[in-house]
């Protein structure tokens, strides 16, 4: 696995693609967490798009041979998810303006760097929430419970979980675009 | 809606518990906010940090899921090793081979690549290796799904076949004259994908199969056959390309294909030069006696939409409401009427000849779905997305009746019959695939397809056509597979394709199955060929012998597909780009 490890993402593909399987997972490994909220961002919930990445691994590896040099794998990924995904809720695709967002979002127009630099600064206002905002976040993202679930869990109506959800989103941009901020300054 | 809403509404979406109208009151309201738009970007972008920040245990679980499964592939993998030995083998002894030979002789080809299992067969029926010349009278096969091989004949022509192929190149007669002297393959299964040099003008390459012939002057075209039917695509140049059954004969140009099989009508299928139109596209329609389409086009809600004709490119401007963002739309059978439905839950009806407004229709709780005209140019059916239907007089502007809520959201659009007497429900519960309703009585008649209890399925129509003559019905559709307790849906079950079922008797026969969703299907109107939408691809079937006579693909989703009335221009809306590509049908 170390050895693996050290390996460029070109040179696990070329092994991967003459059949190496860890090649291949130690390749899809580090874009598992973006696809996995790629999918439930177009399917709605976790379950569906856990089944999803994994659906989008097994099609990947079996059509290695159709990822052509100059395609991005990342985005070669997300094209399979996508699919999957949409399979799954079809009417979005019909959806152009707020397919467009979603797109955006995941085209990574940014450095690598820049985007670990707010993954932090996210990981720093995330700690800022109250702490009743901060149990819905932890329990929608990081349990994967429904809203409902968490609702019921912490003894409130959906409403309200749906409107703390969305303070706690607002609050997160606004804390982390004031991080930058600052940290740009300094 | 404010910008507050309209945030709350995207958060709500995030988190999977946006109401069907909310997202469309967000899709509608990002159209005309600029700034909404960019925070729409912001926050996917925010729900994927805190995916990636707060689900690593998930996608590590996720990992070794994927471990588990790829692990059972394990034995392909030994597999694709030994493959891989026996074509590094192979490619050795090739390349040795190649050196060694310094004089290439006209009347021999070289395998200049050789993966898994290729054999040279002579006439007397010895196997040889790859490294055998491949000569007027011998074969070559390829064996095994992972077996391919290049020929490389002296004139520079190339051959690549592709997995359980068999070539045989024809001994020449030498007492025949010298026209007949052209090279002559016998392609007798398989697929090969050619590059043929250009020929001597009487010595045209000569390619059969067990149903077609095919003479080339020079150009580049794969041909696949099978112990049912050849396939050709034409990628450069043209090809003649004869049924050897009907000894009907076409020409084939770039971008075309067709396909020869028994008791099937050649017929040439090839992309329309310039044949993509779009986007903002949101409906395509073939008027009466027209040869080309109209486009429905919306680029932003807040726009008024356009009706463009296609051929001579003139419009007409309709001027649509702010709020009326087109998620619907149809013409009438006489091409007279143009029905549009909104995110606002309004029908609008447009005279086509002017844009002038004819009339709204009111009553639907949701963002309108689907609209249809009846082919007796009475009724106009609407499905909104609750699953609501409803059947207007549209020339007095008045609901007809409403057939309540029958379809499940999800579902693909009705259908009428020809005669306009019935309409055809898609997928009204979940254990029904299709439900008949008598339009004049707005009461049931009859139930097609049930849910299976001793496989557990559940068997979804996901879209519907009657065929011209009314007595069959094509029922797109999707099998769901499920767990051994029958609780719960397996994505390994999931079965799509399309159905023909005899509406007299009640048999079906499946016309074609395949992997992706399929999204709508229409009739010619001759019946004798069927398209279908299917994700990315455009396909086209021959509907007596379930023969595929085309395939076309793109980047996006095919989600529609129509006719013209003649029946020789077919045109497909994108819905993810809304743009449309068309096709042109030629028979000789």
């Amino acid at each position: 696995v170390n050895a693996l490890s050290n390996r460029s993402e070109d040179e696990l593909l070329a092994a991967a693609q003459a059949g190496d399987r860890l090649a291949f997972e130690a390749a899809i490994s580090p874009h598992l967490a973006m696809l996995l909220a790629y999918s439930r961002a177009i399917c709605g919930d976790f379950h569906a798009a856990e089944d999803v990445v994994q659906e989008t691994a097994l099609i990947a590896f079996r059509q290695l041979h159709r990822l052509f040099p100059e395609v991005d794998f990342a985005t070669w990924l997300r094209g399979i998810a996508k699919r999957q995904a949409l399979a799954a809720r079809r009417r979005l695709a019909k959806l152009v303006l707020i397919d467009e967002a979603l797109e955006l979002a995941y085209a990574d127009a940014a450095p690598a760097e820049d985007r670990d630099t707010e993954r932090k600064a996210l990981a720093s206002c995330l700690s800022r929430l109250g702490p009743r905002v901060g149990r819905i976040v932890e329990q929608h993202y990081r349990e994967g419970l429904a809203l409902a679930e968490v609702a019921s869990e912490l003894n409130m109506s959906v409403g309200a979980v749906k409107v703390a959800m969305y303070r706690a989103r607002m609050q997160l941009k606004d804390c982390v675009q004031a991080l930058l901020r600052r940290k740009g300054d300094e | 809606m404010t910008c507050a809403e309209a945030w709350q509404n995207l958060s709500n979406l995030l988190a999977n518990e946006a109401e069907s109208a909310e997202v469309d009151a967000l899709e509608t309201h990002l159209a005309g906010c600029a700034a909404c738009q960019e925070l729409a970007v912001d926050l996917y972008y925010q729900d994927r940090l805190l995916i990636e920040e707060l689900a690593a245990p998930r996608a590590q679980r996720l990992a070794r899921r994927i471990h588990g499964r790829l692990a059972k592939s394990r034995s392909r993998r030994w597999r694709r090793w030994g493959v891989l030995l026996a074509t590094a083998a192979s490619l050795l002894i090739a390349v040795t081979y190649l050196l060694v030979r310094s004089h290439k002789k006209d009347e021999t080809a070289a395998i200049a690549d050789a993966q898994g299992d290729v054999q040279v067969v002579d006439a007397a029926g010895q196997r040889g290796a790859a490294t055998e010349e491949f000569t007027p009278g011998r074969s070559i096969r390829t064996v095994g799904d992972r077996s391919r091989a290049a020929v490389q004949f002296s004139d520079a022509s190339r051959f690549l076949l592709g997995a359980n192929t068999s070539l045989q190149w024809l001994a020449r007669d030498a007492e025949a004259p010298s026209s007949s002297q052209a090279k002559q393959l016998y392609l007798q299964a398989g697929s090969i994908t050619a590059e043929v040099a250009a020929q001597p003008p009487d010595q045209p390459l000569v390619l059969t199969t067990p149903h077609a012939e095919i003479v080339v002057m020079g150009t580049r075209f794969q041909l696949a056959a099978s112990t049912e039917s050849t396939h050709l695509e034409v990628k450069e140049g043209s090809v003649q390309f004869r049924n050897r059954a009907s000894q009907q004969m076409v020409e084939v140009n770039a971008g075309g294909q067709a396909t020869a099989a028994p008791a099937l009508d050649l017929r040439v299928i090839r992309a329309e030069s310039k044949g993509s139109f779009g986007p903002g596209v949101r409906g395509v329609f073939f008027a009466p006696n027209a040869t080309h389409a109209h486009a429905l086009v919306q680029t932003q809600p807040t726009e008024a939409a356009t009706l463009v004709d296609l051929g001579s490119r003139g419009s007409i401007k309709l001027v649509t409401p702010p709020t009326h963002l087109i998620r619907a739309a149809a013409l009438s059978r006489d091409g007279k009427v143009l029905a549009t439905g909104g995110t606002d839950k309004a029908i609008y009806l447009w005279n086509t000849a002017d844009g002038a407004q004819l009339g709204i229709l009111a009553g639907h709780q949701g963002s309108l779905r689907g609209l249809v005209f009846s082919p007796d140019g009475k009724t106009l059916a609407s499905q909104d997305d609750a699953g609501t239907v409803r059947l207007w007089d549209f020339t007095e502007h008045k609901e007809l009746g409403s057939l309540g809520q029958v379809s499940v959201a999800t579902s693909g659009l009705p259908a009428f019959s020809p005669d306009g007497g019935t309409l055809a429900i898609p997928n009204p519960s979940a254990r029904e695939t299709v439900r008949m309703f008598d339009v004049a009585t707005r009461q049931p008649i009859a139930t097609l397809g049930d849910y299976d209890p001793a496989t557990r399925r559940v068997r979804r129509a996901v879209c519907l056509a009657f065929a011209p003559n009314g007595k069959t019905l094509a029922v797109g559709v999707m099998d769901l597979g499920s767990s051994p307790d029958g609780t719960a849906i397996v994505p390994e079950g999931v079965r799509r394709g399309v159905d023909l079922v005899d509406l007299k008797s009640g048999k079906k026969r499946t016309l074609f199955e395949t992997p992706n969703e399929v999204w709508s299907v229409a009739y010619s109107a001759d019946g004798t060929t069927m398209a279908a939408a299917c994700n990315n691809l455009f396909n086209l079937w021959d509907v007596r012998s379930a023969q595929l006579l085309a395939e076309f693909s793109n980047t996006g989703i095919y989600t529609s597909a129509v006719f013209s009335p003649g029946g020789q221009r077919i045109a497909a809306l994108d819905a993810s780009r809304t743009t449309i590509d068309m096709w042109e049908l030629v028979k000789p």
